[in-house]
């Protein structure tokens, strides 16, 4: 389990951590949000010691980590890059081997992956002959050459076309499967809702959420009620004692009410016209995002 | 595992570097250029490899042309040919087949560019004949011959004043232009290597998985242990041709003086490389990288330029340099090879070497470390010095 405990850090008068708390257990996907400036890939960072927090602690199974331990971890930071003039499978044995792979497995590793991502023919060319997307998933296979125990990737969604998305949507669940921490970042959160059941937002180098997507729904105040009526003019619907109007769109009126609203308040105002269909809906995780961000 | 992955990265820019074309063109054109230096003079200078063809009218007196062959010295091949008239002599004397003609062994016969060397040595050479002849018949005994031609007079050389370069200083001249250009060159390809790194952002990657000193020592040892083979290619080439055309005669110690090259290059690198690399670190743009490093350029050129106007002799500014840690890479070497410095001023140079590479490897960590990580613009040498990330 990795555990991430209190961290704070600041560059001149920039607050980049600011007490941040959270832990991946095996086997679990997270999706690591929060809007840009958030401290993400500086708590990232922190992981494989590219920055040193000013105070908390960063653990693996309840130990420090220390550079033997770091080894069997995969990281993709946001700034992609890798050898330009590296030949490709050459540049993935290489990385391997940084990472304690005895070369023979290394080599075993690399062929499969470039195997599994389409690129077998690739795999003597210099990496900067590759296309953009090729690039990216070259970058892919050099965090997972070593089969990571951790896998923290930052932004891996960004610049992938919707083929690349699927094809990574898949490795990571995959390694969630089988057991290996997984963490990353996004900013696409309706792919996030889709693949992650578990999402830590940090918002200001602070935790804002930490928990199962269903559960962060579900545990909101407030609901949101679609309303499809007969009528083209909704006006009625407006001023309802504790409901927000929200929007109209034609027929359609959304309405923010609260998780115990009665649907009597409703009936009670139709004022002859007929509801054609109604839904009440646990907000979005963009929602809950924009609220816990203070957006 | 620390000292793999040091070796990783060496072995990794060992080869990746090595079969760069970069490396294999300038290895060529280098080996060519050498080869063009050593071997290009002698095949032009082919003809002042003097032979004199002496002429003799009836049979020619083996014995007289091997005693001026002998007389003659080393550059100098004396040949015999035989005339059966003194017409053919003339004419082939006429025509240069011949430098001179004896005739009868009692009259030369000379052209106006008749070498006055092959003349003085003919005379001689006759005149002692005619003498020892003339004891015989005066029945004087072999023993009082002998007496009578034991030089009265011996010959002794004052100072070692010899003309050209010995072997030692031609390696000395040779060796100290070979090792400035390989500490630059390959001081330079660490300091394009490490913007590389920092440029396509690999930095990040690799830092993920080892720690930032072992980065920079492999760096360091793969691009060093190119450039050592290269260097000891280069210089082995120069032996093995020396050697083959006889241009100067290698004594044994010029081999030492090959080896003082070798250690100085590698104490040399050690240092300059190293602070190349920390230069390199402060810069993300391959633009920058030689603005970064151009007071490291500045001082490495001033080392060699202290010695190559010294090239000739030894002087106090040369006795200087060879002891200060910056200089002494250039400056040691040509005085050692050339036999200048004392076993007292070889110890401390090294010593005051060995320090400031320990000192620069310190400097140079501390700066690369807190500063490979710091992308967008330059970093301050200070900042890097002083960063909390390190």
């Amino acid at each position: 389990m990795l555990a991430i405990s209190n961290l704070y850090k600041t560059y001149g008068d920039v607050i980049a951590l600011d007490g941040c708390t959270f832990a991946v257990e095996p086997g679990q996907l997270l999706g690591f949000l929060g809007p840009n400036g958030a401290g993400k890939t500086t708590a990232m960072r922190a992981i494989f010691n590219l920055i040193k927090p000013d105070r908390g602690s960063v653990t693996w199974r309840g130990e420090p980590i220390d550079p033997q331990i770091r080894r069997s971890f995969g990281y993709m930071p946001e700034q992609r890059g890798l050898y330009p003039k590296m030949r490709v499978k050459d540049q993935l044995v290489f990385l391997g081997r940084l990472h304690g792979m005895e070369r023979r497995m290394a080599n075993t590793q690399a062929a499969l992956w470039l195997e599994r991502l389409g690129l077998a023919e690739r795999a003597g060319d210099r990496l900067e002959e590759l296309s953009h997307g090729n690039q990216q998933r070259v970058q892919l296979a050099a965090a997972v050459v070593h089969d990571p125990e951790l896998l923290v990737l930052d932004e891996p969604f960004s610049g992938l076309d919707p083929i690349g998305v699927g094809a990574m949507t898949e490795i990571l669940s995959e390694y969630a499967a089988r057991g290996t921490c997984v963490v990353f970042s996004s900013h696409q959160l309706d792919l996030v809702e889709d693949l992650c059941e578990d999402v830590v937002v940090i918002n200001e180098g602070k935790v804002a959420l930490d928990g199962a997507v269903r559960d962060l729904r579900n545990a909101t105040d407030h609901r949101y009620l679609e309303i499809e009526t007969s009528n083209a003019s909704p006006d009625w619907l407006r001023g309802i004692p504790d409901t927000e109007f929200l929007s109209a769109d034609g027929p359609t009126v959304r309405l923010k009410v609260p998780t115990d609203f009665d649907f009597a308040e409703v009936l009670r105002n139709t004022a002859g016209t007929t509801i054609e269909r109604f839904s009440f809906l646990p907000p979005t995780l963009s929602e809950i995002f924009r609220e816990a961000v203070g957006q | 595992m620390m000292r793999q992955a040091v070796l990783l990265v060496a072995r990794r820019e060992f080869i990746e570097r090595g079969r760069s074309k970069a490396f294999l063109i300038s290895t060529a054109f280098t080996l060519v250029l050498i080869a063009a230096i050593v071997v290009v003079p002698t095949l032009i200078g082919g003809d002042d490899a003097t032979t004199w063809t002496l002429g003799s009218v009836g049979v020619i007196d083996g014995d007289m042309v091997s005693d001026i062959d002998a007389l003659s010295g080393l550059d100098v091949t004396v040949v015999g040919a035989s005339f059966d008239t003194v017409g053919a002599a003339e004419a082939a004397l006429e025509d240069g087949d011949v430098d001179l003609v004896v005739v009868a062994g009692k009259e030369i016969l000379t052209v106006e560019h008749t070498s006055q060397t092959l003349i003085a040595l003919t005379t001689f050479t006759l005149e002692s004949r005619a003498r020892l002849d003339r004891m015989r018949e005066l029945g004087l005994s072999e023993s009082e011959i002998s007496e009578l031609n034991s030089p009265t007079y011996t010959t002794r050389t004052i100072g070692d004043v010899s003309v050209g370069p010995s072997a030692n200083e031609l390696i000395a001249v040779m060796g100290t232009v070979l090792l400035f250009i390989s500490i630059i060159t390959y001081g330079q390809w660490v300091l394009t290597g490490v913007v590389e790194e920092k440029q396509s952002r690999v930095i990040e990657v690799v830092l993920g998985a080892i720690e930032p000193r072992h980065l920079l020592a492999g760096k360091v040892l793969g691009i060093g242990g190119l450039a050592l083979i290269q260097l000891i290619a280069l210089l082995g080439e120069g032996f093995i041709l020396v050697s083959a055309f006889d241009l100067v005669d290698l004594p044994a110690t010029s081999l030492g003086a090959a080896g003082v090259i070798v250690l100085w290059f590698i104490l040399g690198f050690a240092l300059y490389a190293t602070a190349y690399a920390a230069a390199g670190s402060l810069v993300d743009r391959m633009e920058d990288a030689q603005n970064a490093a151009f007071p490291l350029t500045l001082v490495l050129m001033a080392g060699y330029f202290i010695a190559s106007f010294s090239f000739d002799t030894d002087n106090p500014i040369l006795r200087a340099a060879s002891l200060f840690p910056l200089f002494s890479p250039m400056a040691m070497p040509l005085r050692q090879a050339r036999g200048d410095a004392t076993p007292v001023e070889i110890i401390f140079a090294v010593a005051f070497m060995v320090a400031a590479i320990w000192f620069v490897i310190r400097l140079a960590g501390r700066i690369y470390t807190g500063a490979a990580l710091r992308t967008g613009g330059k970093v301050k040498a200070r900042e890097a010095w002083n960063s909390p990330d390190r």
